[in-house]
């Protein structure tokens, strides 16, 4: 039985090495920066490709979830108003370009200056139109990794476009920076990401039990080494860490939260100036968040023979990159595999591609797995646009029918 | 091809008697290969936002999704879309488009769907090979479903009808551009509106006709600048020359995305009474952005040489490539006469919205002042629209 004077929700002990792990990847993008060799790359960018040239990425994604977590969205997103990009522009977006305009001002005083842009377009067609805008500011040149859209099986002229896309990165990293590519040492990169992507892997996993070891914000927080760091050696040890309290967890009966009666599904980006608030007040009430969609998206391994060609396979086919169809499979899979009760979609006006569309997705998954959902509207990183109270009513509703 | 090699029927209600004999495929995206669907024997429409439709899509797509989708997709929820045999949706131009595809097949079940995948880097010799091969694929598909291939003959003859409509209408803007005087922008728009809802050798030969009488009316001096012009816009390359030596009344630029000419000709031509100017030019993706789409060449493999030149359009924003488009826009704005440029920009457009200050900063630059202007396509706030020119104008001197 839970002791009742114990909080609803468990700190993770491995969050004081997550620490250090993220504090170690500021400084080496800081000083990357001023050597010349930093990258600015989006989060499904194929990341291996520079580290193995020697380049140092850096993630304005992750940054916007700081500035979120910070709860300084509205002020960053203000500034690039400013400039006059739009309030309807994605607030990951709205809050780099603020933070690259008013540095002084921002959490780090802003990422570190780039060198280059390197944008991949299978999270979204955003990355691309954000990334000029950044290189605008500061001269920073763009390359665009091309992975157009999948709508049912990858085409033969598809992977090929994209592979060739890849052989083109690598000319412009190597123009760029004056590197080259060693493809030995990029395979031991691309090990590096495997084994930490396995190892986060089996974490996610884990939460298949009952009660789940981790929550959603313990994933949300977790996964900055797998999308900021994939393919460094030291974040490794870190996922291992992170493994064996999830196991130690399991094999304890520990759950993530105290008294876990209601498991759910988490759709989309959470919103970070809220993740402990929001996610920390529905385990008082016994929700617990076993799965979601967003962080099961760092999955794959780079290997075989021909590592190119493998490379654009494994990062045209990601989550975002697909149709519905896909994205309400993965959804119905991953609520039968972990035995989830319902789900809740957080419909975020800045990303169009993660979330026009929820509104079909919702009848579909329910149709094909029989439980219940709610649709929530708001945005992750600017407050200016999250109805509290609304979003409390409509996710009572949902609660209600567990009742 | 004839109507009876068409298999499948027409299942939605036809708009007029004319509209009943045709097999009407629908598209959304300005710079889909209409050559290849007149080839089969299609007439390719182009579906533009209307007015006076609402609603509709709440069950579907949230209001975060851009004005035009919201539009189309309320079309087609309340009947008014037409009757189409098929509907062409473009994939990765922007997320709005892509999405709204996916919804649309499960909203609308029995609507046959065709997704045409664009690449959204710079062009070269990959992103062509890409896009060819989608070309074909789409052709593949299209035999597969109606029974028909066309011939190289038909491809090519689907071509030179297409290439010889843009030509006419590229030098109708240039002759406009140096001489607004001769023909209004309201015609001209209304020229391009009635080939992208049907494109045929009539409209073709029309658009032909007057191009080459106003060219008659040119003096001969003219008649050269106008050649050169032309070559500017479709290349590019100004070489710091003027094209343009007129000064009054107060010259304007419309730039901005899926707004049709006819909807922004009409909007200004409301205020011309009480606001003199003049609309030189549009930089519309449904005018001068698809228009200026160089000739399609017609000896080479069909889809190869059609991807080259959709692709080679200029200023598309949905593509990589902001700091070329910025270059070419300054590089125009130095050429020509134009003391005021308004920048549409439709609510919750990405490729609009982010591309905006950029054109503002170009306009700044040049001393050109330059008004950003929010619209949705059915001007649902038309009055505060109108207002708003009216105002611009008088700071530029129109009053
Ligand atoms: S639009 Fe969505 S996927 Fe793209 S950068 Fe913004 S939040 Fe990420
Ligand atoms: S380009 Fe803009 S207006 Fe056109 S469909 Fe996309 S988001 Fe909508």
């Amino acid at each position: 039985m839970a002791d009742k004077t114990e909080k609803a929700y468990r700190a993770l002990e491995s969050q004081t090495h997550l620490q250090q792990v993220m504090f170690r990847y500021m400084l080496e993008g800081q000083h990357a920066s001023e050597e010349g060799k930093l990258a600015w790359v989006t989060s499904g960018f194929p990341v291996e490709i520079p580290l193995a040239m020697g380049v140092t990425p850096s993630y304005p994604e992750q940054y916007g979830a700081v500035v979120g977590s910070q709860k300084v969205g509205p002020d960053l997103c203000g500034y690039a108003e400013e400039l006059g990009y739009s309030q309807e522009l994605c607030s990951y977006a709205r809050s780099s370009i603020g933070s690259t305009h008013r540095p002084d001002n921002s959490p780090m005083e802003g990422l570190p200056t780039p060198q280059a842009l390197l944008a991949c377009n299978n999270i979204c067609g955003t990355v691309l139109r954000w990334y000029d805008a950044i290189s605008e500011m500061t001269d920073a040149p763009v390359f665009l990794l091309d992975t157009p859209p999948i709508d049912a099986e990858q085409a033969p002229h598809h992977i090929e476009y994209v592979q060739r896309g890849i052989e083109r990165l690598v000319e412009f990293i190597s123009t760029t920076f004056d590197t080259s590519m060693e493809l030995e040492h990029l395979r031991s990169v691309a090990k590096n990401s495997t084994t930490a992507i396995d190892l986060w892997t089996k974490s996610l996993q884990a939460c298949k039990n009952k009660p789940s070891p981790l929550n959603c914000a313990d994933r949300f927080l977790t996964m900055a080494p797998v999308v900021a760091l994939r393919g460094s050696d030291y974040i490794i040890e870190f996922y291992q860490t992170l493994y064996d309290e999830v196991k130690d967890r399991v094999e304890q009966g520990i759950g993530a939260i105290r008294d876990e009666k209601i498991r759910l599904l988490w759709d989309n980006i959470p919103p970070w100036f809220q993740i402990f608030r929001f996610f920390n007040g529905l385990a008082k009430r016994g929700v617990v968040f076993p799965a979601d969609t967003y962080t099961h998206a760092w999955q794959g391994s780079i290997e075989g023979t021909d590592l190119y060609r493998n490379v654009a396979e494994l990062y045209s086919n990601v989550y975002l990159n697909k149709g519905l169809d896909a994205k309400v499979e993965k959804m119905c899979q991953l609520i039968r595999d972990y035995d989830l009760d319902g789900f809740i979609m957080f419909s975020v006006r800045s990303c169009k591609r993660y979330s026009l569309g929820q509104l079909v997705s919702k009848e579909l998954v329910t149709e094909e797995t029989g439980v219940p959902g709610v649709i929530i509207e708001g945005d992750m990183v600017d407050s200016r646009a999250f109805n509290d109270a609304q979003i409390q009513t409509r996710v009572d509703a949902l609660l209600e029918m567990f009742a | 091809m004839s109507d009876g090699q068409v298999t499948d029927a027409a299942r939605l209600k036809s708009n007029t008697d004319e509209d009943a004999n045709r097999q009407m495929i629908g598209y959304l995206y300005q710079h889909t290969p209409i050559e290849l669907f007149i080839a089969h024997g299609f007439t390719p429409k182009l579906v533009t936002a209307i007015k006076g439709v609402m609603g509709g899509f709440e069950s579907s797509l949230q209001t975060f999704s851009c004005a035009y989708s919201r539009n189309i997709f309320s079309q087609r929820a309340s009947g008014k879309l037409g009757e189409l045999t098929g509907i062409v949706f473009p994939g990765n131009t922007c997320d709005s488009l892509q999405n709204m595809g996916d919804v649309w097949r499960y909203r609308f079940p029995d609507d046959r769907v065709f997704r045409l995948t664009y690449p959204a880097g710079l062009v070269n010799d990959d992103a062509i090979a890409f896009f060819a091969a989608e070309l074909d694929l789409l052709n593949k598909e299209l035999q597969r479903l109606y029974g028909f291939s066309p011939t190289n003959a038909q491809f090519r003859e689907a071509i030179e009808l297409v290439n010889m409509w843009r030509l006419a209408i590229q030098q109708l803007y240039t002759i406009r551009l140096v001489h607004p005087e001769l023909i209004s922008y309201l015609q001209l728009a209304s020229l391009i509106d009635t080939f992208y809802n049907h494109p045929c050798h009539e409209k073709a030969t029309e658009a032909k006709e007057i191009t080459h009488n106003l060219a008659i009316e040119m003096k001969d001096e003219s008649a050269l600048s106008l050649e050169q012009a032309h070559r500017a816009l479709l290349t590019g390359n100004f070489w710091k020359q003027k094209l343009t030596t007129n000064a009054s009344p107060p010259r304007l630029v419309v730039v901005g995305g899926m707004i049709s000419p006819s909807t922004i000709a009409n909007l200004f031509d409301s205020v011309s009474n009480t606001h003199p100017h003049e609309l030189v030019m549009d930089l519309l993706s449904l005018g001068f952005k698809t228009i200026f789409t160089p000739p399609c060449n017609t000896n080479g493999e069909w889809s190869v040489e059609l991807a080259k030149s959709i692709l080679s359009a200029p200023l598309e924003p949905t593509q990589e490539g902001l700091p070329k488009r910025i270059e070419y826009v300054k590089n125009l704005f130095t050429a020509i006469d134009v003391d005021g440029i308004i920048i549409c920009e439709q609510s919750f457009c990405d490729p609009d919205q982010f591309e905006a200050p950029s054109l503002k900063g170009a306009a700044n630059q040049l001393g050109i002042k330059a008004l950003r202007l929010p619209l949705d396509p059915e001007l649902s706030d038309e009055q505060r629209i109108i207002t708003r020119i009216q105002s611009f104008l008088e700071t530029i001197g129109g009053v």
